[in-house]
């Protein structure tokens, strides 16, 4: 039994680009954990670490320029050092101070101390200082800004020691500060403070930062550079984690016959197994994506090049009221829109952040493909298949552009909208910070997202598995005499399409017949809600097609042998492929894309107006090329 | 004349603010009347610009830059 050490609540203040999270990560290692400021969806990262007797909680407050906040970060950050009684008011502030931006990061460190809080000043990046005044005296600093000083190089852990040892010998008081709280008397200080410690000469530019930007912001090659990075990207984040996503597919099967085998054959059973178990497996099955996209969003993000890539793409996409940030998410959402809409933090103006969000679920995410290829397959000559393909690619693009340019407009925000971003020197990615990253947002999406999906994952089994008990009762007595492998698939086909989702199905007929489809498609439309690809494997349960390995050629025979009744005209035409595969490009069908945006803007207001915005394009959509391609 | 008019590679020096909101803005960058700031880069579309600016490199769109009245220097 240890004896129950004193705690201390300490916070890292200071801008973005500072070093902030790479001391929050030196400091914490890996006893630290991610979630939102309360209410709100800014990301908290805090952590545990001991000191001598004391035990530090720390907290990382979003990077900031200044305490009179503007946007959602800064307010937390703001919030938490201006209100005492405020659940992350510290009691110790690590003002985190770019010694490479001495002259900005002072502004905010002033900020702070007038706020009279015990607070030490951390000089980050010292090993930039004698590039920069060799001269620095910091006792001088230290004196006139009225507080301690410690001089670290956080990336390489150097001068930690020494700042936990400063954290024990805190002072208890806050500092008394000379200066009012005003902008242009800020700024008098700063510069005499800096004249006094011999730190205001003129400063080193770094020539190599410079060499990199001619190249890699050049109007020709910086766009080269930047579009092969997306291609790549794009191309690993589809094919570097196609294997995982097997092997976690085989294990979550393989788990799944474990409990079959073991478990007594009941309805909790199949409630562990089919909902529970295949829900979690439908969450973890997002990991790899999740892992490789913030594996290129964190290094570009600790590089410096992350800056470079708002600056280019920015002139094009402000057209449509996103930002050179958007670029990421709008690429990521080609494989996948969960780590996609997960990656559109980075954009810290929440209009264009919420507009990024909104538009990304259009881009063809690879769960869209199995259904473009088995529909494709069906009902586009060969020859124009791939063309085919290709245009559903750009439909996509296409229409997320197009809805930005539309909800532009309405959405209104109160934050005001200047574009002030700075190009940092360039730094080489540090692989901890890198992978505490992407273990980061890993963690938060199973422990947000991943609950709604669950919970989705179980209702929609019940109500595939479950329908009225007669009509269940008569088809297990239908073929309880009859043996073989067909007559299972039968059943099973028959006990689809009269289960609740089944019934649904079928009701929704009428309102499906004007784009072409009937019920069987109708059915197939509802369970894709779990996962687009889910329609695949819906189609071959309806039409009683063993799970082989080759699903979509079967499936795509099945359909093609479809006449329309009474005729000897196929059932599967042109008209109704065109119809579905645009209903499957515009609809919004995913319930994991929906839980994330959920947890990603705080309210379920945003991804029930992209559920009827969608759903609704989507049909209106279909409808019309129905109708134009039957005409034709 | 403002930012917005310098040419890649000019320098000049901020004289004052049309818009108070983004002088505040600014100032927390280290943006004030009496600093010299420079264009470095121009995006590829033409906006936003990248300003060499008290101690770090700043993006602006050129709606902001024509907010910052500057004064070029006399040669």
């Amino acid at each position: 039994m240890g004896e129950e050490k004193a705690r201390l609540k300490v916070a890292l203040i200071g801008n973005p680009n500072s070093g902030k999270t790479s001391l929050f990560n030196k400091l914490t290692g890996l006893h630290q954990k991610v979630g939102n400021f309360p209410g709100i969806t800014v990301e908290k990262k805090s952590g545990q670490f001991d000191v001598g007797k004391l035990k530090v909680d720390l907290v990382d407050l979003p990077g900031t320029y200044s305490l009179e906040p503007r946007s959602i970060d800064e307010k937390v950050a703001a919030r938490a050092i201006s209100d005492a009684s405020n659940p992350d008011h510290p009691e110790l502030a690590l003002i985190v101070v770019d010694a490479s931006h001495l002259k900005t990061s002072l502004y905010l460190a002033l900020q702070v101390l007038e706020k009279n809080v015990p607070a030490i000043l951390v000089l980050n990046m010292a090993d930039q200082l004698p590039r920069l005044s060799a001269e620095l005296d910091l006792e001088i600093l230290s004196l006139e800004l009225g507080v301690s000083i410690v001089k670290t190089d956080a990336r390489e852990g150097i001068g930690v020691a020494d700042l936990k040892h400063e954290i024990l010998n805190h002072a208890l008081e806050g500092p008394t500060v000379s200066w009012s709280p005003d902008s242009t008397e800020r700024h008098v200080i700063i510069k005499r403070i800096l004249g006094k410690a011999k730190a205001d000469g003129p400063i080193a530019v770094h020539v190599l930062t410079q060499k990199i930007d001619d190249v890699l912001t050049h109007r020709f090659w910086g766009v080269v550079f930047f579009l092969t990075l997306l291609g790549l990207m794009f191309q690993s984040i589809y094919s570097w984690s196609a294997y995982p996503m097997e092997l976690i597919e085989n294990l979550f099967g393989l788990g799944a016959s474990f409990f079959a085998d073991t478990l007594p054959d009941s309805f909790l059973t199949r409630l562990w197994i089919e909902g529970v178990w295949a829900g979690l497996g439908g969450v973890v099955i997002f990991i790899p994506q999740i892992a490789f996209l913030f594996l290129f969003v964190a290094i570009l993000e600790e590089s410096g090049y992350m800056a470079r890539v708002s600056f280019i793409a920015d002139g094009w996409l402000r057209k449509f009221g996103l930002q050179g940030r958007s670029i990421v998410p709008l690429i990521g959402g080609v494989a996948c829109a969960v780590p996609a809409i997960l990656a559109a933090r980075t954009i810290s103006n929440e209009k264009e952040r919420i507009l990024t969000i909104m538009v990304t679920p259009f881009m063809a995410c690879a769960a869209r493909l199995p259904v473009y290829a088995l529909l494709i397959a069906l009902v586009i000559p060969v020859g124009y298949q791939g063309l085919a393909l290709l245009f559903m690619y750009l439909l996509g693009v296409v229409a997320a552009l197009g809805a930005a340019l539309v909800l532009k407009r309405t959405i209104k925000t109160t934050e005001e909208t200047h574009f002030l971003l700075e190009l940092p020197d360039y730094r080489v990615p540090k692989v901890s910070n890198v992978l505490l990253e992407i273990t980061r947002k890993a963690t938060q999406f199973v422990t947000s997202a991943g609950k709604v999906i669950v919970v989705i994952s179980v209702l929609l089994w019940l109500g595939a598995s479950y329908g009225p008990t007669d009509r269940f009762e008569a088809i297990e007595e239908k073929y309880a005499e009859v043996e073989g492998e067909d007559a299972e698939q039968l059943k099973n086909a028959e006990l689809l399409e009269n289960s609740y989702i089944g019934i649904v199905g079928k009701s929704i007929d009428p309102v499906i017949q004007p784009l072409g489809y009937d019920w069987k498609i109708g059915i197939a439309l509802i369970t894709s809600f779990a996962a687009r690809e889910v329609f695949v494997g819906t189609m071959s349960t309806i039409y009683s097609v063993g799970g082989s390995d080759d699903e979509v050629t079967s499936v795509r025979e099945k359909m093609q042998a479809q006449l329309k009744p009474g005729t000897n005209e196929p059932l599967y035409d042109l008209p109704f492929g065109l119809s579905l595969m645009v209903f499957y490009a515009f609809a919004m069908q995913c319930m994991s894309t929906l839980a994330v945006v959920k947890t990603e803007t705080g309210t379920w207001k945003w991804p029930m107006i992209q559920l009827v915005m969608m759903t609704g394009l989507a049909y209106l959509s279909s409808l019309l090329v129905y109708n134009l391609a039957s005409f034709l | 004349m403002t930012a917005k008019d310098l040419i890649l590679g000019q320098r000049a020096i901020v004289s004052s603010f049309l818009d108070e909101s983004l002088a505040k803005h600014l100032a927390e960058r280290g943006v004030v009347a009496g600093e010299y700031l420079c264009v470095e880069r121009i995006a590829p579309t033409g906006d936003p610009i990248a300003i060499r600016v008290s101690d770090h490199v700043l993006c602006i769109r050129k709606r902001e830059a024509s907010s910052i009245l500057v004064q070029t220097e006399l040669v």
